[in-house]
């Protein structure tokens, strides 16, 4: 039991905090964060090193495990419709191969009320991909 | 059966394979193919003189030299003429394609 509890710390250490976070950078005359309606998810621009000149309101930080830049692309444009930006700019993508400890529990035999019942954990290394993808969003009138 | 199968994808993966991922930045603008695969090419610090129209962002896993191969494949298939700001990470590569304006 005692091993599970390390695997399990051991994991969460591994993996960290992951999600996603819109900082505002933009504030209005009364303090408050700027904010635009919605737009079309697919009026949404993403670029990486073509400079767009409109109003940089927030910087978003997404986190995640796996997906490939098409799903990251696709939550960006989420995000940045929602928030009312029709371009993403200066788009950043780092990917890491992380190796975690995960643990498989097999159990065998059973009696009356659980009796005879013998488990064993088997402890492996697997390695997952992990990425953080940065962006600021962009309010451009066309 | 099952630990051949493992020991086989280990394998494959190691020695040959990778996987390469495309999005595009405008999902209402695709480019005809005009450049081959051969000759796209790379640049990490540069990028070529004139005016370019970024294409998209590529993304790969695995081995180097097949993602570089992939890269290009896709880059040309997508319209690019060219793949800028080749960034190396921890088992990959992002970059991000880009097309001479006519």
């Amino acid at each position: 039991m005692k091993k599970l509890y390390l695997v399990l710390l051991s994991i969460f250490l591994f993996q960290g905090c992951s999600g996603l976070r819109v900082t505002p950078t933009k504030l209005d005359k009364n303090g408050k964060a700027v904010s635009y309606a919605p737009v079309p998810v697919e009026d949404v621009k993403i670029y990486s090193v073509t400079k767009v000149k409109g109003d940089e309101f927030a910087i978003v930080s997404l986190e995640g495990q796996g997906p490939s830049v098409d799903k990251i692309f696709e939550n960006f444009r989420k995000i940045a419709s929602e928030n009312g930006a029709n371009y993403v700019s200066g788009f950043k993508l780092k990917t890491e191969l992380k190796s975690e400890m995960v643990s498989y529990q097999s159990c065998s035999g059973s009696g009356p009320g659980g009796a005879g019942t013998s488990c064993t954990t088997q402890i492996r290394t697997e390695t997952k991909q992990y990425y953080k993808a940065t962006g600021s969003l962009v309010r451009k009138s066309e | 059966m099952k630990k051949l199968l493992a020991f086989l994808l280990i394998g494959s993966f190691l020695t040959g394979c990778a996987s390469v991922s495309f999005a595009p930045a405008d999902l209402k603008k695709s480019y005809a193919k005009r450049t081959g695969a051969q000759d796209i090419k790379l640049y990490r610090t540069e990028q070529p003189k004139g005016e370019v129209i970024e294409v998209g962002t590529l993304n790969g896993n695995g081995n180097p030299d097949k993602i570089i191969e992939y890269f290009r494949e896709k880059a040309s298939e997508q319209g690019g003429d060219a793949i800028i700001s080749l960034e190396p990470y921890p088992g990959g590569y992002s970059a991000t394609v880009i097309r001479m304006k006519d």
